[in-house]
C-alpha cells in the first residue's frame, strides 16, 4: 500500500481523473472528500462489504424457490411452469 | 398463464457477484404476488428472490441519490421501480429483507442498479413480516400474500 502523509486542504489525484482532499480532521476522524467520474462507485468499505456478504448468502436455493413460488419455479429455461 | 419475463441489465454488476453477471431474468412468480425471481442469464442457478418492499414496509422511503439516478438514465421517475433482494437462507420462515441495499430500476429503459443507502436507518436484515406470520401455519408466502395482516 502506498502511503502519503497529507495536511488538510491537500490533495491527491490518482490517475488522470479521480482526486481526493482531505477536508478536515477532528481527533480520530478525517473528512474526505472525493472526486472521481460517474461510473466509478464509491462506498464506504465496511457497508459495501457487509452488502456483498449479503447478497452471496441471499443467493436462493431451488428448494426455496419452490416453496415460495407454490411448485411452480422456473424451469431450465427460465419460464414459469404450473 | 402467469407468465412474465424480462430481462434488466445492471451494468455495474451486482455486488459480490463477478462483474460479467450484468444481465437478469426478472420473472413475476405468480399474479399479484409480491415476490419475484431475478435469475442470471449467465447460470441459472445464480438466482435471488425479491420482494416489493412497499408492500410490507408501507412506510419504507428514501432519496434516489442523483448519480444513482442518472446510472440507470432515470428521466422520468415515473419509470422507477423499487425491489429488495430476500434472504431466505436460514429459511423462510427466518427470511430477511435487505432494505438497506435496494434494487432500483428503470422500467423504461430496463436498466437496474443496488444502490447503497448510507442514511443509516435501514436495516440490511430486516425481517419479513409474511414469514413470521408464516409460522406456525404452511410457510408459503404466495398463501400468507393473500391474507396480508394488518401493520
Amino acid at each position: 500500500m502506498l502511503v502519503l502523509s497529507r495536511k488538510k486542504g491537500q490533495t491527491i489525484n490518482i490517475g488522470h481523473n479521480i482526486k481526493i482532499m482531505v477536508i478536515d480532521i477532528q481527533k480520530d476522524q478525517v473528512r474526505i472528500g472525493i472526486e472521481a467520474p460517474g461510473d466509478v462507485d464509491i462506498h464506504r468499505s465496511e457497508i459495501y462489504l457487509a452488502i456483498q456478504k449479503e447478497n452471496l448468502q441471499a443467493l436462493a436455493k431451488q428448494d426455496v424457490i419452490k416453496s415460495i413460488s407454490g411448485g411452480c419455479g422456473p424451469d431450465q429455461s427460465g419460464r414459469m411452469k404450473k | 398463464m402467469t407468465e412474465a419475463k424480462n430481462i434488466l441489465t445492471f451494468k455495474s454488476g451486482i455486488p459480490g457477484l463477478p462483474e460479467e453477471f450484468k444481465e437478469f431474468k426478472f420473472i413475476a412468480l405468480q399474479e399479484n404476488s409480491a415476490f419475484y425471481l431475478l435469475q442470471s442469464v449467465l447460470d441459472e442457478e445464480i438466482c435471488f428472490i425479491l420482494v416489493d418492499p412497499f408492500i410490507f414496509f408501507p412506510g419504507y422511503e428514501f432519496k434516489l441519490p442523483e448519480e444513482d439516478r442518472n446510472k440507470i438514465e432515470l428521466q422520468d421517475i415515473k419509470d422507477v421501480a423499487v425491489f429488495c433482494i430476500v434472504n431466505a437462507s436460514r429459511g423462510i420462515k427466518e427470511a430477511t429483507v435487505n432494505l438497506c441495499a435496494p434494487l432500483v430500476v428503470n422500467t423504461a429503459k430496463r436498466l437496474a442498479r443496488q444502490i447503497v443507502l448510507n442514511d443509516g436507518g435501514h436495516n440490511l436484515r430486516q425481517p419479513l413480516p409474511a414469514a413470521a406470520a408464516a409460522r406456525g401455519g404452511t410457510a408459503c408466502a404466495g398463501v400468507v400474500q393473500k391474507e396480508r395482516p394488518d401493520y
